[in-house]
């Protein structure tokens, strides 16, 4: 700013100095003209004065020649007068004659040569009389006859005094013309001088101003040429920036024509100055930026500027440069426009830059996006600015909804209290770190909890700017926690039971209560040892339970016989079905499967054992094995107890044919809302049933366990007061590779 | 030595029952009820016994529901009752703390002692 105003400033003191010199160059100048003309008139007129001088002076020559012509004349007419008298030759006379005739004609000029000089005429007048009588003297001489000598001598007489007369009156003439040419020469001399001072002292003004102004001229010829080489240096300059400038200029008539380009935007689209000036700009461009162009560019000519026009340019060689146009319109007085002043800046590595971070922003997003793991962003005043999508799952919230203080109303209204104000305490004071356990509430119901942890993002200076924070969905974690929880409740419940029994009655014979009555004694026992055989059954399902819900269990599979496995499991239990008067049917085909004999035999054994259980006397249990190649139908409550051929409930993994289990029994029933769950640990359709029937509640957990390892599915159907019916299946042995088979 | 108390007893364990009986009988002297399960306890209750000895673990009408109950039967609302329970988890116990109780007995338990934790729940 300052620079420029200096600049502004000298041009002005430049400006003024030049005005200066101007002036004083036209005045100097016409000072001069003037001088020189002065000069020239002065000595034109000197010179005519000079020139009428020299004719006056010639004048008075001519007169005073004249005057003598007169004397002469009258000389030779007294020498002819005077010869003829001696002589009396007739030659004198002639002389005689020539010098009157000379006399006359020389006076007659003389008067017309004095005709201007009143004091010439006057005294012309005089003498002319004279004259004539002298020359009537001698002709009176030369008439007289030789001999008249007194005559003569009276004639002569006379004549010399008419002669003296006449002499003084020319003399007087004479000196009279002497006068004026002596008065002529002075004035012509004084002329002269005159007509010299003015040469001398116009022609040295005028030289000295010529001087002047020719060292003026020659300053400001230098100054010109000063001025040149800056205004060349400074438009080499401008050149040179307009043409190397690190950006591309160009000008763009009304019709988007290139008029102008610098050798930059050249450089970068390859091509010549002449492969591309008349050319319409949109020629340049990709199809897109054509259409950015085509609706920009009328838009740019009326309102005289456009910004951050981001155009593609197709380069000479094919490649693509990205650009950002900003341009000034030039009009005319009248507002017209005349074209642009435009300037490019290539964008590649804004682009590149761009782009990469659009890629990193998109590889983060999706990693935020796709994480497993809720995520979320706030500022510094607890405003939640982002959520992932996992987030939103667990909050039940969509992203709109989570903004803000929004996803507050999806926290558990038992939560929402504490959790505000300590999210906003901590969020804000406590350096945004939170870590907490919260329930979401769906709007469909379902509650989720949520455990949800900050960490702030702070600048230098340990300012909070933003947090991000976690949220994990431990509904499921907190569910098998729970599970895990009841579990061993539920393990220390039945193993406290058996052993309060055994407690109680060591202690009653311990105490010798029973000293005096040996039945009850032998009663007390007797509960001990049942008890302490109900706690041995109770500790192997569990640990039974337990290593085949880790998996540590590897299966020993192999080809068995279904048939030789029912037949085995059912001699196994026949003693119990005869100590309960149950009989035991068995319907057996010769099918193999592909299982760990050992652990379907338990499957079996504990199936039947329970048909048993809850037969009564005299009822009947069915065992059976069977091929099963139909598709799975819909379950439900068993209607049609005796009625065969039914199927696992539908599953993909259950691939058919298979190999069906069945055992049947005759029994209560179990009610369809407990079909389900009786195959859950501990979970038995009366609780009361451990007691009584000696169960522990895990059986048919564990035989669910057994028979998923196998790849089978195990269920139940049953009709309350007609019996159940308890189903699995097993893969047969072509379902599995050979190979496995061989082995 | 203690005055003779009709005490109830309420669960469906019969084992423990028999235990729990044999102790008081034969150790306090005193007169016992069984119950099998928490209808019959109710019943039983009905003809006002000095103390309850409740299981809460019972299938059907659990522990819990015959004190409830219990307490709303202006009739029986009045007998102390002692809770029997396997359960010994901190969370349960302070389930317990809350409910209209004389004493809780865990299982499983020194039926010599048993007299005097009954008595001591009871206030005899």
């Amino acid at each position: 700013m300052h620079r420029t105003m200096k600049q502004q400033f000298s041009r002005f003191i430049a400006s003024q100095c030049w005005l200066q010199d101007k002036l004083l160059l036209r005045g100097g100048l016409g000072i001069s003209l003037l001088l020189l003309c002065g000069v020239g008139t002065a000595s034109y007129l000197n010179t005519r004065q000079l020139t009428a001088n020299r004719y006056w002076v010639e004048h008075t020559y001519q007169v005073l020649g004249t005057i003598q012509d007169v004397e002469d004349g009258l000389q030779n007419a007294e020498r002819g007068r005077r010869a003829y008298r001696l002589t009396q030759d007739q030659e004198f006379l002639q002389i005689y004659r020539q010098g009157i005739q000379g006399t006359q004609a020389s006076l007659q000029r003389l008067d017309s040569l004095t005709a201007d000089n009143p004091h010439q005429q006057q005294r012309l007048a005089l003498v002319t009389p004279l004259i004539e009588q002298r020359m009537r003297l001698l002709q009176q001489s030369i008439q007289l006859p030789p001999t008249a000598t007194e005559e003569q001598a009276a004639l002569t007489r006379q004549d010399i005094q008419m002669q003296q007369e006449i002499q003084t009156l020319l003399k007087a003439m004479e000196e009279e013309e002497q006068t004026l040419l002596q008065q002529r020469a002075q004035a012509t001399n004084i002329a002269l001088s005159v007509t010299n001072l003015f040469n001398i002292l116009g022609y040295g003004f005028s030289f000295a101003l010529l001087t002047l102004i020719y060292a003026l001229l020659e300053q400001e010829i230098r100054q010109r040429q000063r001025a040149e080489i800056a205004i060349k240096q400074y438009v080499d300059e401008v050149e040179d920036l307009y043409n190397h400038a690190p950006c591309g200029y160009h000008s763009l008539d009304a019709e988007g024509r290139l008029i102008r380009i610098n050798d930059t935007e050249l450089k970068w689209l390859g091509y010549d100055r002449s492969e591309v000036i008349g050319r319409l700009y949109t020629e340049l461009l990709t199809p897109n930026s054509q259409q950015s162009f085509f609706s920009n560019f009328p838009k740019f000519v009326e309102q005289g500027w456009i910004n951050n026009l981001e155009l593609e340019v197709k380069c000479k060689d094919g490649s693509i440069l990205p650009v950002e146009v900003n341009a000034t319109a030039l009009t005319d007085a009248a507002g017209q426009y005349v074209r642009s002043r435009s300037t490019l800046v290539d964008i590649r590595e804004r682009k590149r830059a761009e782009t990469a971070l659009r890629t990193s922003e998109a590889k983060f997003r999706s990693l935020s996006e796709a994480a497993p793991i809720g995520i979320f962003m706030a500022d510094a005043q607890g405003y939640i600015t982002y959520t992932n999508r996992r987030a939103q799952e667990i909050g039940g919230f969509s992203l709109d909804e989570s903004l803000g203080y929004s996803w507050m109303q999806f926290i558990h209204l038992d939560d929402s209290q504490w959790m505000l104000a300590q999210w906003q305490a901590d969020s804000v004071a406590a350096q945004g770190s939170i870590y907490n356990d919260v329930r979401f509430l769906h709007r469909n119901g379902i509650i989720r909890y949520a455990r949800i942890q900050t960490a702030p993002i702070t600048d230098a200076s340990g300012q909070v700017l933003l947090v991000v924070g976690t949220i994990e969905d431990i509904t499921e974690s907190r569910r098998v926690a729970q599970m895990k929880s009841e579990f061993v409740s539920t393990v220390s419940h039945e193993l406290r039971t058996p052993l309060t029994a055994i407690r109680g009655a060591l202690g009653l014979l311990a105490a010798g209560v029973y000293e005096q009555k040996p039945e009850k004694a032998k009663r007390m026992v007797q509960v001990a040892a049942e008890q302490s055989d109900r706690l041995v059954r109770l500790i192997n399902d569990i640990l039974d339970f337990q290593r085949l819900e880790s998996g540590k269990v590897q299966l020993v599979m192999q080809p068995c016989n279904a048939a030789d496995l029912l037949q085995q499991a059912v001699e196994t239990m026949r003693p119990s079905a005869e100590e309960h008067q149950i009989s035991l049917s068995l319907t057996a085909a010769p099918v193999q499967v592909w299982a760990a004999p050992d652990t379907i035999l338990q499957t079996l054994t504990n199936l039947i054992s329970n048909a048993i259980k809850f037969s009564d006397p005299g009822g009947v249990v069915w065992v059976g094995v069977e091929m099963a190649a139909r598709e799975p139908c819909q379950m439900g409550e068993m209607g049609e107890i005796n009625s065969s051929s039914p199927s696992p409930p539908p599953s993909p993994s259950s691939p058919s044919p298979f190999v069906l289990f069945t055992v049947q029994d005759q029994g209560r029933g179990i009610p369809a809302d407990k079909l389900e769950i009786i195959f859950e640990q501990f979970q038995q359709v009366d609780a009361s049933d451990s007691r009584q029937r000696g169960g522990t509640g895990l059986g048919l957990a564990i035989c669910r366990k057994i028979i998923e390892q196998h790849g089978g599915k195990i269920w139940a159907e049953s009709a309350l007061g007609q019996g159940s019916r308890f189903y699995f299946t097993l893969p047969i042995v072509s379902q599995v590779s050979h190979t496995d088979a061989d082995e | 030595m203690l005055m003779s108390k009709r005490v109830l007893i309420v669960d469906d364990e019969a084992s423990i029952q028999e235990v729990i009986q044999g102790c008081l009988e034969e150790l306090a002297g005193w007169e016992v009820w069984t119950a099998s399960s928490g209808l019959e306890g109710l019943e039983l209750a009905s003809g006002q016994p000095d103390g309850i000895l409740l299981d809460v673990s019972m299938a059907g009408m659990d522990g819990f529901e015959v004190l409830q109950a219990l307490k709303a039967d202006p009739k029986t609302q009045t007998i102390p009752v002692v809770l029997l329970t396997a359960r010994v988890q901190a969370s349960d116990l302070a389930q317990f703390a809350k409910l209209p109780i004389a004493g809780v007995i865990q299982k499983p338990f020194d039926p010599v002692l048993l007299i005097d934790q009954v008595a001591e729940a009871f206030g005899w």
